[in-house]
């Protein structure tokens, strides 16, 4: 039954990209018909207080969601699909790094137009190292922009970017980009204004009258760890194809609370926790998107004392060992996706998806245990080992319940199918990262969201020497392939360069993925035209509308 | 012997002579504190019930998990949040592990972290309370505060820096509750300790040339017995309460290993579909601490010299 | 009694100051940095540290700490960027305060009320039920007992709102969570000192002057025994006031509780000394504050020799 329903679920979401919105209408359809009484209110949960809404030095799933509702970038983008933001239009020059935007007439929530000044001045910002911007990388595919960042330059005017006048602003990379005009939607590049900014100081967008907004709702009311309140922008450009007139975010840290909050009608969607699924599936209220993280097993290959760690064989077979579908089944209940390639099947290929485009399946999805025993026989023979038992390794992972259960499941797993005895250790999440980038752990599970649609912001973590490469795995041609497909401008021998080095990287590197997640929810049927995404915003109710 | 009312005869008398072995007998038996004490708690029913409860989970701690052909380790995805049968006693978890069998290796976890960290913990907390209560004034002082400090400082902090060092395990995580939990303990004994000094056989080993480490050890201790072993029992269900919290928090015992608190914990998840994943592991806690409680109780009247009867 | 306080006052302000310098250093210890995140670059952390000033030797780091201190400022939180420790503590701290009080006055009266009936009727019915009740109250974890609240009474019964703080109602189920564990702690302690004092000779002169059983009681009795229910007092409150994880995550409060936790996993470091130095105060107020209304309530101690 919930196989069914997840099978569905799935066709579903290949058939329509990342759309998967309660009743799935467009919210522009809407528009025109006569107006109902009263506002129209929607609320939801977020499971923790919001770091900062301060657009450069944001970085969490709740800011992008939040910003994405009360600020506007240059586009925006909706349901997968770019559309004009603050810029009416924009040309590309034909060696696909030279954009030049034309914006808009649009306003601050003060009254002020939005300027290309405003934008320059963001971005420069973004890639001041006096800002201290976590995520200041989204800015280096701009000339100059890793240069200024890491203090190589000290003036900011030989960066990339530059208002040609007010309405004109042009931002010069490095090297083509595919995928950076929908990177423009990214909380990172959202424009602020700097004589506000200055005026604010260190209190620059600690609460809600200290931020301006540009977007299709503003911050009316922001108490702290207790709720957010947005409300329709008057000043926005687009305000007639907006419907919602107040928002209520609550911040519910407790799954099971929010659960019941939705259930008593306090909210109108809420993600289904984990035990519940089944049974608000069988009752046919359960819905599931990609939320873009994949999780998989990081070996490390430069483990003194553990050859086998570094040894193909060895990880092969631990990959085939394990039962992917039935890891779900049991500890997700049944709400992911088994990997058995390792670039997340969603991400935007040349027309299509990557995964269509390049179908590819090396792992399978249950436990193949002949074959796995099979390169576990390689491997004992290459490294002279004749006791499996020998090969012990430990395995890194949080400490949370979930991550408890993946371990103690893949642990048996190993343990039965291949007689490899396997230890967990289970640390807080700092120290998990603070391991990693010691390269001080055997095996660890990881995970990674995208940064933008594109199988790259999978794929360039593993080249040599890369920032997030804990591995120790070095290989030639795979830096080799990732190199050209980051330079060329043919973007078919990118596609086939990048399919290449995902190869390269299942089949012989230190990587074994094990699931694509998923999430799953509920809404509540007056909700309509709500839009959910595996990148940027999680929820989309920009456009969305109640009955 | 049928004789007319008024007339007493000498027949009626006999001589019977000095018993010089029943002269002395003493009418009672005679009882030390603890064998008085136990005979007490004997009597207790409810303390009594409280002890046969603790004793039952031990035994069941140890037997438990060989009394099905299930290993606690071992997944089977076929039998996923299976409810309680004939095969599977207690029902199985999400990973289709049989519950039985995990509760009671939890329950040597949930019992070893409870009673080994409660008798170290009494231990440290009786040696430092003595000190500082008998000594008194800037001993006294300077102990007082640092428990002050100690008690401030966030726990969590500790468990962590003590699973860096030593790893994850019982052990950490036993260390840990150490670290902190004997201040409860020193803080008491120090109370009673400074009723007690005052007393008159204190003065009187005093005055018979005992030395401080006799006095606190010999006389004072032995005397604030009772309101240690209160306590100490009192202390088991805190820590295994305090082990259940950090699994809440995620930093329990190593996998595949668990405990109470862990198996309470994720059954809170889920007891909305399968109450029995909760109850079970809850009920458990509950009782222990239930016992523990009665049996605290019990021990208090026991050994309260004032209720001898 | 000036002097008394005087001393106290000096030895409590060491005390803290010590306090501080320990978890300084010590939350320094734990794995990781506040920065350490999956995205970030070496770089770019390296630059986060440098803003922060946490690139600066320990030592320099911690004297400009205790500078800010002095003055009353804990700094900027390394998490909740552009607020600082001070105003997160503000925020959040009401919430706790209030759910704390609420807590800690259901706790006290019904406890006393509890512990009172129980030693009246010693070893009868009501006795039992008292400490049934008291004895569950510390026997089922409050992670456990908050859920099942909220299912009975807000899922299944529609009676009460599932969480947050807003009005009266949304205080019952939270109240009662918190207060459990303390109300049965007071009750306990409450029916011992109780039955300790019915033994005490001033009892006996108190019945033999004729005085009625309900004046001895309340003039006598209650009065007498309430004492160690103040001291354990001190510790509680401040305890409940300052917040706690469990109760405050299930029932969505935003008070003071989750920053324990969450602050240390975030490695906030600010953060973390702030809750430290502020919960440590309290403590020390708290525990201070007792050992005053000891003397006035029992005229027979005198702490200030």
């Amino acid at each position: 039954m919930l196989k069914k329903s997840i099978a569905i679920a799935l066709a579903l979401l290949l058939v329509m990209g990342m759309l998967a919105g309660c009743g799935q209408q467009s919210g522009q359809q809407q528009q025109g018909g006569e107006k109902e009484q009263g506002p129209k209110e929607i609320a939801f949960t977020i499971s923790a207080e919001v770091p900062s809404l301060d657009p450069q030095k944001a970085t969490d799933t709740y800011a992008i969601l939040v910003g994405h509702h009360i600020f506007e970038g240059l586009v925006r983008v909706h349901n997968g699909e770019i559309k004009p933001g603050m810029a009416e239009t924009w040309e590309i020059s034909d060696d696909k790094t030279t954009y030049t935007f034309h914006l808009r007439d649009a306003k601050w929530s003060d009254g002020k137009p939005v300027t290309a000044y405003d934008f320059e001045y963001a971005i420069k910002r973004l890639l001041d190292p006096n800002t201290a911007s976590e995520y200041a990388f989204q800015g280096y595919y701009i000339v100059n922009g890793e240069e200024y960042n890491t203090g190589k330059i000290t003036d900011p005017d030989q960066i990339g970017v530059k208002a040609l006048d007010e309405k004109t602003l042009q931002i010069k990379l490095k090297t083509p980009v595919k995928y950076f005009l929908s990177l423009l939607n990214f909380i990172s590049f959202y424009p602020v204004r700097q004589d506000f900014v200055e005026e604010m100081g260190e209190k620059f967008a600690a609460d809600a009258d200290k931020l301006l907004y540009n977007g299709p709702f503003i911050l009316k009311e922001w108490k702290h760890e207790q709720e957010l309140v947005l409300e329709k922008n008057p000043n926005y450009w687009d305000k007639d194809s907006i419907n919602i007139d107040k928002v209520t975010i609550y911040i519910v840290n407790d799954a099971n609370t929010a659960w019941q909050m939705y259930e008593n009608g306090e909210t109108d969607w809420e993600f289904i926790p984990a035990e519940l699924v089944e049974q608000v599936d069988s009752e046919g209220r359960a819905m599931y998107f990609y939320d873009g993280s994949e999780f998989y097993l990081q070996f490390n290959v430069k483990r003194e004392g553990k050859p086998w760690l570094a040894n193909e064989n060895f990880q092969r077979a631990v990959g085939f060992a394990i039962d992917r579908e039935a890891l779900i089944k049991a500890v997700m209940k049944g709400v992911s996706e088994p990997a058995t390639r390792y670039v997340l099947p969603q991400l935007e290929g040349l027309e299509k998806t990557f995964a269509e485009e390049y179908p590819y399946e090396f792992y399978s999805k249950n436990a193949d245990v002949d074959k796995a025993k099979e390169y576990l026989q390689k491997a004992m023979q290459e490294l002279g080992i004749s006791d499996p038992s020998k090969m012990t390794f430990e395995y890194l992972t949080d400490d949370t319940q979930r991550a408890k259960l993946t371990a103690e499941f893949i642990q048996d797993q190993l343990e039965k199918n291949l007689g490899i005895k396997m230890t967990v250790k289970q640390v807080p999440f700092k120290q998990r990262l603070e391991l990693m980038t010691k390269m001080d752990y055997d095996v660890v599970f990881a995970g990674w969201g995208p940064d933008y649609n594109d199988p790259m912001t999978y794929l360039d973590l593993w080249v040599t020497g890369g920032g997030h490469n804990d591995t120790g795995w070095s290989n030639k041609e795979y830096d080799e392939l990732i190199q050209f497909a980051k330079t060329t401008t043919d973007f078919k021998a990118r596609a086939d360069a990048l399919f290449e080095a995902e190869k390269l990287l299942v089949e012989h590197g230190p990587i074994i993925p094990i699931y694509f997640r998923q999430r799953a929810w509920s809404c509540n049927d007056r909700v309509k035209g709500l839009v959910t995404n595996f990148i940027g915003a999680t929820f989309d109710f920009v456009y969305a509308d109640v009955e | 012997m049928q004789v007319s009312n008024s007339e007493i005869t000498q027949e009626m008398f006999e001589h019977v002579g000095k018993n010089v072995s029943q002269m002395e007998a003493i009418a009672r038996p005679s009882l030390t504190y603890w064998q008085d004490a136990w005979r007490r708690l004997k009597q207790n029913k409810v303390a009594m019930l409280g002890l046969i409860i603790i004793i039952l989970y031990t035994i069941l701690a140890l037997v438990g998990p060989y009394m099905t052909p299930y290993d606690y380790r071992t997944t089977n995805t076929d039998e996923i949040d299976q409810p309680p049968s004939a095969k599977h006693w207690f029902g199985t978890d999400t990973l289709g592990r049989d519950l039985w069998a995990r509760t009671w290796m939890g329950a040597r976890v949930s019992l070893a972290i409870g009673f080994l960290s409660a008798v170290l913990n009494a231990f440290i907390g009786v040696i430092i309370g003595g000190i500082s209560g008998y000594f008194g004034g800037k001993v006294d002082m300077i102990i007082m505060r640092a428990i002050d400090i100690l008690y401030a400082i966030p726990y969590m902090i500790i468990v962590i820096l003590m699973m860096v060092v030593l790893g994850q395990g019982i052990m950490p995580l036993v260390v840990a509750m150490i670290a902190v939990g004997w201040l409860g303990m020193a803080r008491l004994v120090r109370g009673q300790i400074l009723q007690l000094k005052e007393q008159e056989f204190v003065l009187a080993a005093k005055v018979l040339g005992a030395s401080h480490s006799r006095i606190i050890f010999k006389h004072l201790i032995p005397n604030a017995l009772g309101v240690i072993l209160v306590n100490l029992t009192m202390s088991v269900p805190s820590a295994i309460f305090t082990e259940a919290f950090l699994s809440f928090i995620g930093l329990g015992v190593v996998p595949p290993q668990s405990s109470w608190g862990q198996l309470a914990y994720y059954g809170i998840q889920s007891f909305r579909v399968r109450p029995y994943q909760l109850f079970i592991p809850a009920f458990f806690i509950s009782t222990t601490m239930l016992s523990l409680n009665l049996l605290g109780d019990g021990l208090r009247d026991a050994l309260d010299p004032r209720l001898r009867s | 009694m000036g002097r008394y306080v005087l001393n106290r006052l000096i030895v409590s302000l060491i005390t803290a100051w010590v306090l501080v310098t320990i978890v300084f250093f010590l939350v320094r210890l734990l794995p990781g940095d506040p920065f350490l995140s999956e995205k970030i670059t070496p770089e770019i952390r390296a630059n986060m540290m440098k803003y922060y000033g946490l690139d600066k030797p320990l030592h320099i780091q911690y004297v400009t700490y205790l500078k800010n201190l002095l003055k009353g400022d804990f700094g900027y939180s390394l998490r909740y960027k552009n607020r600082t420790v001070n105003e997160v503590i503000s925020q959040a701290f009401p919430y706790s305060a209030d759910l704390g009080i609420r807590a800690v006055i259901l706790a006290t009266t019904a406890g006393i009320i509890l512990g009172i009936i129980a030693a009246l009727n010693r070893n009868k019915g009501w006795d039992y039920l008292s400490m049934f009740i008291a004895i569950v109250g510390v026997s089922v974890p409050s992670f456990v007992i908050g859920p099942i609240l909220q299912y009975v009474f807000a899922t299944k019964l529609n009676l009460l709102p599932v969480s947050q703080w807003k009005s009266f109602a949304h205080t019952i189920m939270p109240t009662f969570a918190l207060s459990l564990s303390s109300l049965a702690l007071v009750a306990r302690l409450m029916r011992a000192s109780m039955l300790d004092v019915v033994n005490q000779d001033y009892i006996k002169t108190a019945k033999s002057k004729g005085l009625s059983p309900f004046q001895i009681i309340w003039k006598h009795q209650i009065r007498n025994a309430i004492l160690p229910v103040i001291t354990v007092l001190g510790p509680v409150t401040a305890t409940l006031l300052t917040g706690t994880f469990v109760v405050e995550q299930i029932f969505a409060i935003p008070g003071l509780g989750k920053f324990y936790v969450l602050g240390i996993q975030n490695l906030d470091y600010s953060l973390v000394l702030g809750m430290t130095t502020f919960y440590g105060l309290f403590l020390i107020a708290a525990n201070f504050v007792v050992d005053i209304i000891y003397g006035l309530v029992d005229p027979r101690i005198r702490i200030a020799r």
